[in-house]
């Protein structure tokens, strides 16, 4: 029975480092890893009207992002049970409670408080996730240089 | 004749025989229907008139008259002949003679009804038996509409006509323009590329798919080009080098040797030197015969299946060799756990020489402090990034690293000829691939590299 965790996400290849430690330094056993998006939905009324969680997720990705996604799920190939990215646009503690329960999120995997994950469309969801009452597991990583430029593929390599 | 002018002359020629075929059967059939008209409209009047003529009750004879001159329109020049019929044949004298002919006849005692055409005057007869025998009834009438409004139908189509050709004439120059405006474009930029400036490329400017592709094909074609151009001139300096070397030592050994009176072991030991330097020529030859096999064939490059991660160790040890100094790190830690996705199709030779020099530089312009290099695989692409702490290309000058010869500013003290990116790039670009190089001056220089995958799908099992 593959092991559910939960990991945050600002949509930055960066951000994607927690997840690269997470792979590295578990066990054998396979994972279904959920990355997830504070989002804070834009109020226009046609945003409204035609919104979609599917297209908004794929017009915020950028192609770094997912080639990055590629290259850890190959890397980890029989390790990633199933990875997906998923948006969270409630703002309560209940909401993330709820979340957690339903896709019964066993573990999640946080960068340490210092490093700042906001995307300007997406809020801090890391005072809620600390707040919940399922096991956390912290990595340590530093944000790459900027030289590295910006969030590039590249940035995942760095250590 | 060029061919805009041979589109525009074909297209409106055809629209010319168009307009008028259009024209032309409007006309006809407008007239034809005219005709009809009036026809039918006279035979009604002859039936009035002999009515009125012929029958007995007055009273409804005269209404008759009062109806017909208070409705019915008076037709321009409308005549009525009453002529008396014997044995089919009308007496000689009357004012219609001309156009009772046979046929007349003939359809008026067979059918009942006949018309005919004199000038512009019309005629419609009928029989109408009486008591006291046959009489033929003969309406004629001008016919003002033919005449009239036809002549104007008439220059109403042929103005019409004039203005949508001169019109489509406009439309015609303007659209073949735009077809052949980017050819001509084309043609004038290709025309400027010669051996000097092979790297000059066609702007693809538009939005048109066709000349996109055009364009994208003579930039491909330019790209073999002027690989196979710099490959050229980098192996005759190269050849010249290899060969010139073991020459150099063999003919300065005998001119040693043979300077003077030497004993047997001296000439043994000479010997021995110049059969050294032969074998390394030997060497040297029958490397390049490989390199030509393998290298350039006829058309296009021998490909097989290349395992990225041994071509970076190739490369590692290649440079080792080279420059004992450097401290390129090779990092598999993000490598895919199938080996199939690090496999693409290409030729080994140019690989290890494209991402060789991109490794290269790397080591050189950063004084041999660490450089990172690594392998991925991404969604169906091979993935290196080659990231140096070196000191960068300034922003200003990013815009012409691929130029041959071109070199940056801040390279004045580091040996190079301006070569290595531009081969690279092209050797990638062979490959389907992309090179991104990215930089900030005095900090380090990231070279990513993405090859298309031979085994876009596969899987962990395959």
């Amino acid at each position: 029975m593959a092991r559910s965790i939960l990991i945050p996400t600002d949509l930055s290849v960066n951000s994607l480092k927690t997840l690269k430690h997470a792979l590295n330094e578990s066990g054998p056993e396979a994972l279904n890893i959920m990355l997830v998006f504070p989002y804070i939905q834009p109020t226009g009324i046609g945003d409204l009207l035609f919104y979609s969680p599917s297209k908004t997720l794929r017009s915020l990705q950028s192609d770094d992002f997912k080639d990055a996604l590629e290259v850890l799920r190959n890397r980890y190939e029989n390790k990633v049970a199933s990875l997906r990215v998923e948006l969270f646009q409630g703002r309560t503690q209940r909401a993330l409670d709820d979340l957690l329960q339903v896709n019964n999120v066993q573990e999640i995997h946080l960068p340490e408080e210092h490093v700042k994950l906001i995307h300007p469309q997406g809020f801090d969801i890391m005072p809620m996730l600390q707040a919940s009452a399922v096991r956390k597991q912290v990595h340590h990583w530093e944000p790459a240089p900027m030289h590295l430029s910006e969030d590039r593929l590249q940035v995942l390599f760095h250590q | 004749m060029r061919t805009p002018t041979r589109i525009i002359l074909v297209l409106f020629l055809a629209f010319l025989v168009i307009v008028l075929a259009l024209g032309s059967a409007v006309y006809f059939f407008l007239d034809k229907y005219s005709y009809n008209d009036l026809y039918i409209r006279l035979q009604t009047r002859a039936q009035i008139t002999a009515n009125h003529h012929f029958d007995a009750d007055r009273m409804s004879a005269e209404a008759i008259q009062v109806l017909r001159e208070k409705y019915l329109q008076k037709m321009t020049d409308e005549q009525e002949y009453v002529l008396v019929l014997q044995q089919g044949r009308t007496a000689p004298g009357s004012p219609i003679d001309g156009i009772l002919n046979d046929g007349f006849m003939e359809a008026i005692n067979g059918v009942g009804s006949a018309f005919a055409k004199n000038g512009n005057t019309f005629y419609a007869g009928i029989r109408y038996e009486t008591a006291e025998g046959p009489y033929l009834v003969v309406v004629s009438a001008d016919n003002y509409y033919a005449s009239h409004h036809l002549s104007y139908l008439k220059r109403v189509l042929l103005v019409g006509a004039l203005l949508v050709t001169l019109t489509s004439i406009a439309f015609f120059v303007y659209f073949s323009r735009k077809i052949f405006d980017p050819i001509d474009r084309i043609t004038k930029r290709v025309k400027q590329i010669s051996t000097e400036n092979l790297h000059l490329r066609v702007e693809d400017s538009g939005t048109d798919r066709e000349i996109s592709s055009l364009i994208n094909t003579f930039n491909d074609l330019l790209d073999r080009l002027e690989t196979a151009f710099e490959t050229q001139k980098n192996f005759i300096s190269n050849a010249s080098h290899e060969f010139g070397t073991p020459l150099t030592a063999i003919i300065g050994e005998a001119e040693v040797t043979l300077s003077k009176e030497r004993a047997p072991a001296d000439y043994q030991e000479a010997l021995g030197n110049v059969l050294v330097q032969a074998e390394r020529l030997d060497k040297i030859t029958k490397s390049l015969l490989f390199l030509a096999q393998t290298g350039y064939t006829t058309k296009r490059i021998n490909t097989a299946l290349v395992r990225m991660d041994e071509v970076i160790i190739a490369v590692k040890a290649m440079l080792d060799d080279l420059h004992p100094k450097n401290n390129l790190m090779i990092d598999f830690s993000l490598l895919p756990e199938n080996p199939k996705k690090l496999k693409v199709w290409g030729n080994a030779d140019l690989l290890k020489l494209a991402i060789g020099n991109i490794a290269n530089n790397a080591c050189k312009y950063s004084q041999n402090k660490p450089v990172n290099i690594s392998v991925a695989a991404g969604q169906g692409e091979v993935i290196i990034i080659v990231v140096d702490q070196g000191i960068g290309i300034p922003e200003k000058e990013m815009a012409f690293i691929y130029d041959p010869f071109y070199r940056a500013s801040n390279t004045a003290y580091f040996d190079g000829f301006g070569i290595g990116l531009p081969l690279t790039r092209n050797i990638i670009r062979l490959h389907g691939g992309k090179l991104e190089v990215n930089s900030a001056e005095g900090k380090g220089t990231t070279v990513r590299v993405n090859l298309p995958a031979a085994f876009a799908d596969a899987t962990a099992n395959a």
